[in-house]
């Protein structure tokens, strides 16, 4: 009895102290998004914490901001720049990276080991250093400043890593299933897109959407290899331009941030049942 | 159905491992051949590669006198049961069954007609629509062997199917599996570690250890004819007693050891002249050790005085392990009534027909 007191105390601290922490991670959040909704010279005089000393005063607030972002800023141009190179930039080095991984984790060729370990070893690679020469090469290719030049840098980018944790996921995967399946008549590609796939939608799941957030939020990458102008460039390019251009309005910012923010939450959430544990139940004893 | 025939197949891995030496037995039409061994010993490694899953390093492997030995698994005709089952686990049951069918672009109602008359065989077919997740070890077992039969092949391969069930489910799957390998009239080869699952269903035995195939018989012959110690000591359970023994000719041939005096009896006595004076091992099974006093034909040719350890009471029999002279210990398996009591001296009747003698340098069997 005493002992089960004392498991229950010690979880109500537990509690206290994951929503401590939990306020203390959400409180900067929380004050991006009071401001988005405050007005340009409040913003100016007070913090936005002073919402609470009347917060349901709703003549405090206003959708002012999120309407001059969305029709002057031109962030409706940058969201379709967004789109353009994030999908192609998530899909191309998921795709590429699961060829590669299942090729890497269940097919016996020499010097499988070297080649994987030297791409695992191109995760230390700080992308910096590939700046200038690829820049160089873009201009000659006249790649730079193009779409599809971005498209094979973020996939370029991206590649060791999918291809790092597919197969890792591969490799879990029962040969007997492949096996089997080589029995039943099936060849390399029917394995791969009958069996591979199908079983590795948790692991491509969270792939995407690590490879979408990396690329939706990526300000370095696109402003080195599409530049600033505005017919091609991304919606961080823009925000971070909103700064340099607007200096003090930072209330836009804000909002422009949220507004932002949404794509990568909705890709979040929706992809989320996909982590699902155990779909490997039942098919090996383990 | 047909014939598997292996020629002088041997296997060595890349890292230098010669799994299998010299593999050479026949598979005959409709049999039910059992691979049997402790495992490493080779036995799953010749299975796969019956399969195709492995590459030979020399030999001929033929099925239905085709050499297959560059020929892919898929166009070998042959179904295996792997030992996890290697059930597709985002399929359905059918789905399972059917897949094999499918890639083979069988007509859409052949299949759904191979696959319901398999589940009726298995009793499975109100589980086609669920998962593999929702089935249980047995269920599961018998999925696998469905998506085996409807294939409809030349040869099935087993690959210790039993091994992941409970007991009691395993003696039932056993007689089931026997059932059906009559049913179908199917060559089969079937890798085991359980000798007992060996002697029950097989039609042949081919015993392995370290590579090496120690003996190719039916269950009776690798009982009572073991070809070497090995063979001797794996099947059986409990297994064959070993006693060291020296032959002696006086008034006939005699084993000698420590403790013990056993006169060979006149038909195999004569095998053992060229062993006069030297050093053998004496076998004899557990059930071929009787309780004296329950013997009619006991006397001093065929007596060993023991000294009871341990007594272990089956319901029907009884085992007793018992200390020979000063230090060798052997077991016997005699019935419920004894009267033996731990720590007392007991005298055991050797069934002299069923001795086995070894020789001692190259372990094969004399008789």
């Amino acid at each position: 009895m005493k002992a089960r007191k004392k498991i229950k105390v010690a979880r109500i601290f537990l509690h206290i102290f994951i929503i401590f922490m939990m306020l203390i991670w959400i409180l900067p959040t929380l004050g991006l998004l009071i401001t988005s909704f405050r007005p340009a010279q409040d913003v100016a005089k007070t913090g936005w914490w002073t919402v609470f000393n009347s917060p349901l005063k709703f003549t405090q607030f206003t959708l002012n901001n999120y309407r001059e972002v969305i029709t002057k800023a031109g962030l409706g141009t940058a969201f379709k720049n967004s789109f353009m190179i994030t999908i192609f930039g998530t899909l191309l080095p998921v795709i590429i990276g699961a060829f590669a991984a299942f090729g890497l984790a269940k097919i016996e060729f020499k010097g499988r080991g070297v080649i994987y370990s030297l791409i695992v070893g191109l995760l230390v690679v700080p992308l910096q250093l590939t700046f200038i020469p690829i820049l160089r090469l873009y201009n000659k290719l006249k790649l730079s400043g193009t779409f599809v030049g971005l498209w094979f840098a973020h996939t370029a980018y991206g590649l060791p890593f999918a291809i790092f944790m597919l197969h890792n996921f591969f490799v879990s995967l029962p040969n007997d299933i492949f096996e089997s399946a080589r029995i039943d008549g099936a060849s390399l590609w029917t394995s791969f897109y009958k069996l591979a796939l199908p079983l590795s939608v948790p692991a491509i799941a969270s792939l995407v959407i690590f490879q979408f957030l990396w690329v939706w939020n990526d300000l370095l990458v696109a402003l080195i290899y599409l530049g600033g102008t505005k017919d091609v460039a991304p919606l961080t390019v823009v925000l971070a331009n909103m700064v340099g251009s607007y200096g003090q309005n930072w209330h836009l910012l804000t909002a422009a941030a949220f507004i932002s923010m949404v794509v990568p939450l909705i890709v979040f959430l929706s992809l989320q049942k996909y982590f699902v544990k155990g779909i490997l139940a039942g098919s090996v004893k383990g | 159905m047909a014939e598997v025939v292996l020629e002088k197949v041997n296997k060595i891995f890349p890292n230098g491992v010669h799994a299998v030496k010299d593999a050479d037995f026949v598979i005959q039409d409709k049999e039910f051949l059992v691979l049997l061994g402790p495992s490493g010993c080779g036995k799953t490694t010749t299975l796969r590669m019956i399969a195709g899953l492995e590459d030979i390093t020399s030999g001929i492997i033929k099925i239905d006198g085709k050499v297959v030995n560059d020929v892919e698994p898929k166009d070998r005709d042959i179904a295996m049961v792997f030992q996890n089952y290697a059930l597709y686990p985002h399929m359905t049951v059918y789905d399972n069954m059917a897949f094999g069918l499918k890639l083979r672009k069988t007509p859409k109602d052949e299949i759904e007609r191979r696959v319901r008359q398999a589940a009726k065989i298995l009793g499975i077919e109100h589980l086609l629509d669920r998962k593999p997740k929702q089935l249980s070890g047995g269920q599961r077992q018998r999925v696998a062997v469905g998506r085996a039969i409807v294939r409809n092949p030349k040869v099935f391969l087993f690959d210790e199917p039993l091994s992941n069930l409970d007991a009691k489910l395993r003696v039932q799957m056993r007689s089931e599996l026997k059932k059906l390998h009559q049913r179908l009239e199917a060559t089969i080869a079937y890798v085991t570690h359980d000798q007992v699952e060996a002697m029950t269903m097989a039609d042949k035995i081919v015993i392995m250890h370290e590579g090496l195939i120690q003996q190719v018989g039916d269950p009776f012959d690798v009982y009572d004819h073991p070809a070497n110690l090995f063979v001797a000591g794996f099947i059986g359970t409990p297994p064959m007693n070993f006693l060291a023994a020296r032959v002696v000719k006086e008034n006939g041939i005699w084993l000698k050891g420590d403790g013990f005096s056993i006169n060979v009896p006149n038909d195999k006595a004569h095998l053992l002249e060229n062993y006069i004076g030297k050093e053998v091992i004496f076998g004899v099974r557990p059930e071929d050790l009787t309780e004296k006093s329950q013997s009619e034909n006991a006397d001093e040719t065929n007596t060993i005085t023991t000294v009871v350890d341990v007594v272990e009471p089956l319901g029907s029999e009884t085992l007793l392990h018992v200390t020979v002279g000063s230090n060798q210990f052997i077991t016997a398996k005699v019935s419920p009534q004894t009267r033996a009591r731990v720590g007392q001296r007991f005298d055991l009747t050797v069934n002299l027909e069923m001795i086995h003698v070894f020789d001692k340098e190259t372990e094969i069997a004399i008789f």
